[in-house]
């Protein structure tokens, strides 16, 4: 990997407290990096841990939940031995957020353009002029239509895709070198969704890298260099993008494939899949998983690196695939 | 051909607009549309077409300012509340949040149950029977009745939503974006029941979605929206497969695809911007738009089976035609 890592997460467990006075993990032991200059999907769906993901890489776990283990370097700082007003640099500064609710990213009575402004003037120490400036530039880069007014306008009077945009300006406030984008396109139109992606791309074109997290890998396809698909607070699959749409390994990334390309379902007997609780000791995805073994409840699964760049934690799948010759990867194209 | 379950004719609506100026707004700006027994319908369209207004009118949840909703023959965009009342348990609606529509202090069995108290259908011990049987068809465990909406995923909740909906044992489904807020996963799951019960019990339904992934699992017609006006209507696998109207092929160009070879589609030039009143509410965004969209086109048969509102559709390959 190039000189610093954009994001770096190793081992990170979050608990959070259960109501019999224990503590519940909701990410166990993740480790996820982003190269400087990287676009990398975090794909998984409600509940898996994706956003505390997000908001740990900006320090910001909230009590009562509590960062248990691991370690999260921004651009090379250790997080947990930054002190505070430096901790409020790296967010906005060296990390872009931008998520599903651009409404609540915005007070809503000030203008846009004056709050992006702001975040400049806070991140960038120029004066108020400069910052208004800047401003104005980053609602050009991101909102194609009509800039000017919406630096003018309230939160309100925006749709939800010029919101979106305005919130985009607001993340690139500190040029930061990782945008995290958390569900970004979940609540808008499917042409206005193209075009935010689009604009993500364009981005993260230079230097800039992006982490973008959503339950659709549909969405996620088109865009990123890899996916880490993560399942109940683990990361269970890693691969180039190319060859886990071509060669999905976990039975879980088969499925949400399947999903995605409309043969998921089912009978609807059967269908209730996700109802019933993960094993505790073994495999969290054993009690949905087609190719479940009595092992796979006795013995948690471990992580393992299965090619040059792809990780796996499955050993039924593993061991497949090292008894069949894995097929030769269609040609793109 | 027979007549159909549901019917709209010329159906409008309009609201205030936003802000000062005592206007109004066309939510629903003349619709037509039909719908046979057993049959299923999709409407898809962006946010502000006009889908949620339309789902409102066709449940008679809200009137028309003009024109009028038939539910097989009668009249029920006009009725009188206790006349529309019996009627009432021959459709029913499903909607986007599980957790809004489902109350959070009742079991899930009494919730079921509710619609069957309404209408006193059964007697006690019937209703218990009918809700365990109602559960059972739509994949949840038996003991899901006591337990309440908190103790469910997303999904699960929908299914519960899915259940109470059937409980009346309705002909008609009005589905208003079922699975928008469901993971992308488990959306595949809800479609497939819903697909399942509809054969099972020949239920029709009407689904208003924005996005035709779920159009093509679940329809065989699709009635596409813009700005309250249907702009193109016909078999949805013909239509998303060969759209006929730009704005069709824009919302098509625009799904993504689970290829990593998908790109979004470069944002359409508009020929131009500026159009006068009473043009075609889709020219200020159409690259094909010229000097005839000034006058807003009607929607006119185009092959067999299609209607489309647009001087210059897209030429259609031999076999859609």
């Amino acid at each position: 990997m190039a000189p610093e890592a954009a994001l770096s997460i190793e081992g990170l467990t979050v608990e959070f407290p259960t109501a019999d006075g224990g503590w519940r993990p909701v990410l166990r032991g993740v480790s996820l990096a982003v190269a400087a200059g990287e676009r990398v999907a975090l794909v998984g769906e409600s509940g898996s841990g994706k956003s505390v993901i997000a908001l740990a890489s900006l320090g910001l776990v909230a009590a009562p939940g509590r960062v248990a283990g691991g370690r999260i370097r921004v651009a090379g700082v250790d997080l947990a031995e930054t002190p505070a007003p430096r901790l409020r640099r790296i967010r906005g500064g060296a990390i872009g957020l931008v998520f599903q609710e651009p409404a609540s990213a915005f007070n809503p009575v000030f203008t846009v353009g004056f709050q992006i402004a702001e975040a400049v003037r806070a991140h960038r120490g120029v004066s108020r002029s400069e910052a208004g400036a800047i401003a104005r530039q980053l609602l050009e880069t991101t909102a194609v239509d009509r800039p000017s007014e919406i630096a003018l306008a309230y939160p309100h009077q925006l749709s939800g895709g010029q919101l979106q945009r305005a919130m985009v300006a607001l993340a690139l406030a500190g040029d930061p070198g990782l945008l995290i984008a958390d569900e970004p396109t979940t609540a808008l139109d499917l042409e206005t969704q193209a075009r935010i992606l689009e604009l993500l791309r364009k981005l993260t074109e230079a230097s800039r890298a992006l982490l973008l997290i959503s339950h659709d890998l549909a969405v996620v396809a088109g865009l990123v260099d890899r996916v880490v698909v993560l399942f109940c607070g683990e990361v269970v699959e890693t691969a180039p993008t190319g060859e886990l749409f071509a060669r999905p390994l976990h039975p879980y990334t088969r499925w949400l494939l399947a999903a995605a390309r409309g043969a998921a379902g089912g009978g609807a007997a059967t269908a209730a899949r996700g109802s019933g609780e993960p094993s505790v000791d073994g495999c969290r995805y054993a009690h949905r998983c087609g190719l479940a073994q009595p092992g796979c409840l006795r013995r948690p699964p471990p992580l393992e690196a299965v090619g040059p760049r792809r990780t796996l934690r499955c050993p039924v799948v593993r061991d497949e695939e090292r008894a069949v010759p894995s097929p030769r990867e269609p040609d793109n194209g | 051909m027979a007549e159909p379950l549901l019917e709209a004719s010329a159906l409008r609506r309009s609201y205030p607009a936003r802000g000062s100026g005592g206007g109004r707004v066309a939510a629903v700006d003349g619709i037509d549309l039909a719908l046979e027994h057993g049959g299923a319908l999709a409407v898809v369209g962006e946010s502000g077409a006009g889908k949620s207004t339309l789902a409102r009118l066709l449940l008679a949840l809200e009137r028309p300012d003009s024109g009028s909703v038939r539910l097989d023959g009668h009249l029920i965009s006009s009725m009188r509340a206790e006349r529309l009342r019996p009627l009432r348990r021959r459709f029913q609606a499903v909607f986007q949040d599980p957790l809004e529509s489902l109350d959070p202090r009742l079991t899930v069995g009494r919730s079921v149950s509710e619609p069957l108290v309404a209408f006193a259908i059964g007697s006690s011990a019937e209703r218990r029977r009918r809700v365990a049987g109602l559960l059972a068809a739509v994949g949840l465990p038996e003991d899901a009745a006591r337990r309440r909406p908190a103790a469910f995923s997303g999904g699960e909740r929908q299914r519960v939503a899915i259940a109470r909906a059937l409980a009346t044992d309705p002909e008609l489904l009005v589905l208003d974006e079922p699975v928008s807020s469901l993971d992308a996963g488990v959306q595949g799951q809800i479609l497939a029941l819903i697909d399942e019960l509809r054969s099972a019990r020949r239920l029709a339904i009407v689904l208003i979605a924005h996005d035709l992934a779920v159009v093509r699992r679940l329809c065989e017609r699709v009635a596409v929206l813009y700005r309250g006006v249907v702009v193109e209507e016909g078999p949805a696998e013909e239509i998303l497969d060969h759209p006929a109207h730009p704005y069709t092929a824009a919302l098509r160009a625009a799904t993504p695809a689970p290829d990593p070879a998908w790109r979004p589609p470069p944002a359409a030039a508009p020929a131009r911007t500026a159009w006068p009143e009473g043009a075609c509410r889709f020219a200020g965004r159409c690259p094909r738009a010229a000097d005839e969209c000034a006058r807003e086109p009607e929607l006119l048969g185009c092959g067999t089976q299609r209607r489309v509102r647009c001087h210059f559709p897209l030429p259609l390959p031999p076999m859609a035609r």
